[in-house]
């Protein structure tokens, strides 16, 4: 005769009592692992859907970056390179700059790595006498745009050039004409032209601009400096500035400076300034919305957790308060055959050891349904998952340890009775 | 020869509603082993007390109490636990069997605290003894009375203890079966063990009797191989 199988005899026995006090168990263990799992899968939750936001908010940023790039690409170039001694007044008075540069300049840019430019155009301008239209006009040449070389992303498959530039280099023998030019000689595209002596195609009649363009003729680089006696030499470098967060002229200056030393930078486009302001702002606006979402969602799962960290203690209080209550009546149930095992020998200790066991076995048992039980109406609250061993594990020690803290008073209330008086009595 | 039981000037008494009861007074006796002696005396008249304090379940005010040899009451009660499965069996009016358990489990209740591999092979041959073989797998509430004290008989028998003390083991039985627990415990006498019974039913004789007034010990004018002294 073992003690486990009177153990087990009596819980089979007292079907009742035992089934309650698992029930107990169970229902604590399911209240603890329900509330573990939904604090969990709110933060999954949580994590997901700040992820999914965070995500949302990256797209929708590059997709404005593009937009941007597109606008400003469209809006032409924003930044003036011009030699550090050219006075800016005298720029807005003439149009044009009037101290020139080595034409290396734009390549050396191009291949020192710049990186708050893109778009690269060197030009040589002056205003001239026309002598054919006996008209002074400002001549602009230009090679075409010089490739930044790491932006690959916008350049053909050598690296040459760019695949969609801003100003499409102008072929040798062609030229292109400023709106007020081209209208004051009534000059369209496909007419010829003389200037100095050369004959020219006209190519493209710009749009008008309002400014010092309108008067302006553009040809290729090379012919410019032959006309102008300057081989080798631009004036100024037109340049968009890129669409980086931190760009700025200040930062452009730098950049420039550290490859063209003798350099300066004008910023000279409010409008594209504005957009890069605005996107910015959008940009806080997603992240300040994001950092809301992550506040309220944080301040929720403190919420409960708080929550649960007030029910989930009183629930296994409660329900240590029951299992002892069962045991206590398991005990005064069992007087009589505690007084006959003490009578034929049974020792205290072994008397504890079996109310105890038998709780172990209740707080295991409960914590095993309970925990199946806790899973399931998680899952049902849309918080499934496998089996956690972890959490499983847990829970077996959390049931049994309270189960056999429960009853380890009622068991050491048997072992002191005293027999004599139980057995006298009954 | 060490006795089987021997008391000596125990007193015992309890304390209700504030007054001291004296229930046993100066009680003093010998009993040798296979010997069957039976101790008369009305109800209350401390006839229970006096085994359970023999048995080693009480703990006297006075006096000592020594069971083949070994005094009880300066063991520890861990050692006292142990020796009263060892060498003492009890019969209870009311038999005090575990009711989920068969009534071989309930026989072999004892060695929950001394095991013995050939326990299990002695309860059955017991059960058998006493007309029980049937019945084996049967609980105590599908057993008569009589069936019920004769489990407890077998219970007691066990461990074959130097010492059997049976507290009014006929009290709830008719004269049939009151016959046959009586037959069975001075069977158990004449092998060896010493049978003390407690009752108030002064038909029940034995081999000496006693009679437990005023909380003494008074011999009757039977044959006196237990002796009061």
């Amino acid at each position: 005769m073992s003690l486990w199988r009177l153990i087990g005899r009596e819980m089979l026995f007292r079907k009742a009592g035992f089934l309650a006090a698992v029930l107990c168990v169970t229902m604590a263990i399911a209240c603890l692992v329900g509330a573990v799992l939904l604090l969990r899968g709110h933060e999954q939750r949580t994590e997901q859907l700040l992820a999914d936001r965070e995500r949302q908010t990256r797209q929708e940023m590059q997709a404005m970056e593009d937009d941007y790039r597109l606008i400003m690409r469209d809006l032409g170039y924003n930044v003036m390179i011009l030699h550090a001694d050219q006075c800016l007044t005298a720029l807005r008075v003439q149009g044009h700059p009037d101290h020139t540069m080595p034409q290396q300049h734009a390549h050396d840019l191009g291949q020192g790595g710049i990186e708050t430019l893109n778009h690269l155009l060197p030009v040589l301008q002056k205003q001239i006498h026309w002598p054919e239209r006996d008209t002074a006009i400002i001549l602009a040449g230009t090679p075409g745009q010089v490739p930044v070389a790491h932006r690959t992303q916008f350049l053909t498959g050598d690296g040459s050039a760019y695949r969609n530039p801003i100003r499409p280099r102008i072929a040798p023998g062609t030229v292109e004409l400023g709106h007020a030019l081209a209208r004051q000689f009534e000059l369209e595209v496909g007419d010829e032209l003389t200037l100095h002596g050369e004959r020219f195609t006209v190519a493209r009649v710009h749009a008008s601009q309002g400014d010092a363009e309108d008067v302006m003729l553009w040809c290729d680089l090379d012919t410019a400096q032959r006309l102008l006696g300057l081989p080798g030499r631009i004036n100024v470098i037109f340049a968009l500035e890129c669409t980086c967060p931190d760009t700025g002229v200040e930062a452009i200056q730098a950049d420039v400076t550290r490859l063209l030393p003798a350099t300066q930078v004008l910023e000279f486009s409010s409008r594209v300034t504005a957009r890069r302001l605005a996107r910015q702002r959008a940009a806080e606006a997603h992240q300040t919305a994001l950092a809301g979402e992550i506040e309220h969602r944080q301040a929720v799962a403190s919420e409960r957790r708080a929550l649960a960290m007030v029910l989930v203690p009183l629930v296994l209080a409660g329900s240590a308060l029951w299992v002892f209550f069962l045991v206590l009546g398991n005990v005064r149930a069992r007087q009589g055959e505690i007084g006959i095992l003490r009578a034929v020998g049974v020792s205290e200790p072994r008397l504890v050891t079996m109310f105890l066991v038998k709780a172990m076995a209740i707080g295991a048992i409960g914590a095993v349904v309970g925990y199946g039980v806790g899973v399931t109406a998680a899952a049902w609250l849309g918080q499934g998952g496998g089996v956690d061993l972890a959490l499983l594990g847990a829970a077996l020690f959390v049931a049994v340890t309270l189960s056999a803290l429960a009853a380890l008073g009622p068991a050491m209330w048997a072992a002191a009775v005293d027999p004599a008086s139980i057995l006298r009595e009954t | 020869m060490n006795m089987a039981l021997e008391i000596d000037r125990l007193a015992k008494s309890y304390h209700r509603s504030g007054e001291r009861l004296a229930v046993l007074r100066e009680v003093s006796c010998r009993i040798e082993p296979g010997r069957f002696v039976v101790i008369h005396g009305p109800s209350g008249s401390g006839k229970s007390t006096l085994l359970l304090v023999a048995g080693g379940l009480l703990q006297p005010d006075n006096g000592a109490v020594s069971v083949a040899g070994h005094d009880l009451y300066t063991m520890s009660p861990e050692q006292r636990c142990r020796f009263r499965g060892r060498h003492v069996g009890f019969v209870f009016q009311r038999f005090h069997l575990i009711p989920y358990l068969s009534v071989l489990e309930n026989v072999l209740t004892p060695t929950l605290a001394i095991p013995a591999p050939a326990a299990r092979a002695r309860a059955e041959r017991l059960i058998e003894k006493v007309g029980l073989a049937g019945r084996i797998e049967h609980r105590p509430a599908e057993l008569s009375a009589g069936e019920c004290q004769r489990v407890a008989l077998c219970r007691a028998m066990l461990h074959n203890p130097a010492l059997v003390l049976a507290d009014e083991p006929t009290g709830n039985l008719d004269e049939h079966h009151a016959a046959v627990i009586i037959a069975h415990l001075r069977e158990h006498a004449r092998r060896g063990a010493a049978v003390v019974l407690a009752t108030h039913d002064s038909r029940i004789t034995g081999d000496a009797s006693l009679r437990l007034s005023g909380g003494r010990l008074e011999p009757t004018p039977a044959a006196m191989i237990g002796t009061a002294i």
